[in-house]
């Protein structure tokens, strides 16, 4: 089905490519504020990253995967516009960055929770917060990932286990409430 | 087999998904799809295009094909006109006009002379 779309894309067909904008669109989005940390940003780097594509669908080899190809291009706008706007990330979560995370809210406990694993995220290197990203919202392979990322597979591995681990910290605070 | 390393974990996965959820899903089609076509990137190419798209191997062929007419038309074997004429003035009618005592008629001659063609 992407491949047909990307197909038709390359013939010049405006219609196709909509398609695979409303397909992909969330997923790019939510890799690019993966790497970003805001969703203004995430949106430009994803609108970037769609019409990259575009210009370079020429290049896209049918026998492939539609999906990682594409987010190899969106990952590298991202991460473009990541060193124009000089975003600063944070090594590791602090050692005492789980305790200090704010109290569960019963009414707001589901917005919090997604608060505090956003924050978990920024706190993460952002080859570990790609990566699990990519592997646990997004579905890919450990090789699609390494594939997109640019990074040996095992290096996918260790990087969303290490990222699995950080993240189950922070939901265990929240499930104990 | 799998190992830790492999097995998806549907729990953070879904906690994530709930975390990181975008909206205006359409308005971000509309933005991506206007800068497409403010790019032009899917502009059909206008008959000035087209024909810019071939002029270039159009002149080649076209010189091509004049180089090859005029190698064609120097190298037939055609009668000089002037061999034509002296053709025509060796034959037996204008020996005969060339025999009578008075000057030959010119007209005659050059009735002679063109009814070789």
């Amino acid at each position: 089905m992407d491949a047909k779309l990307a197909q038709m894309v390359q013939q010049g067909n405006r219609e196709a490519f909509g398609q695979l904008v409303q397909r992909y669109g969330t997923k790019a989005r939510i890799v690019c504020r993966t790497i970003l940390g805001n969703q203004q940003d995430a949106d430009d780097a994803a609108q970037d990253g769609f019409l990259a594509a575009l210009t370079r669908i020429e290049t896209y080899d049918h026998a492939r995967p539609f999906g990682p190809w594409l987010m190899k291009v969106v990952v590298n706008a991202a991460r473009d516009l990541a060193r124009k706007r000089e975003v600063r990330r944070v090594e590791e979560i602090p050692h005492d960055a789980v305790s200090s995370l704010p109290a569960p809210d019963d009414r707001a406990h589901v917005s919090a929770l997604g608060d505090a694993l956003r924050e978990a995220l920024l706190g993460l290197p952002q080859r570990e917060a790609t990566a699990i990203v990519l592997y646990e919202i997004e579905g890919y392979t450990h090789r699609e990932v390494a594939e997109i990322l640019g990074i040996p597979a095992g290096t996918v591995r260790s990087d969303v286990h290490r990222a699995r681990r950080k993240l189950r910290q922070v939901m265990a605070v929240w499930q104990e409430k | 087999m799998m190992s830790e390393f492999d097995d998806r974990d549907p729990e953070l996965a879904e906690a994530l998904n709930a975390a990181l959820s975008v909206n205006d899903d359409d308005a971000f089609l509309r933005l991506v799809m206007r800068r497409a076509d403010q790019g032009g990137l899917f502009d059909a190419p206008q008959w000035w295009d087209v024909l810019n798209m071939w002029a270039r191997p159009g002149l080649a062929v076209a010189a091509v094909v004049g180089i090859l007419l005029a190698v064609a038309t120097l190298s037939t074997d055609r009668p000089h006109p002037l061999t034509t004429i002296a053709e025509g003035l060796s034959s037996a009618g204008a020996a005969a006009e060339m025999a009578e005592s008075a000057p030959p008629n010119p007209e005659s001659m050059m009735a002679v002379a063109f009814a070789i063609e």
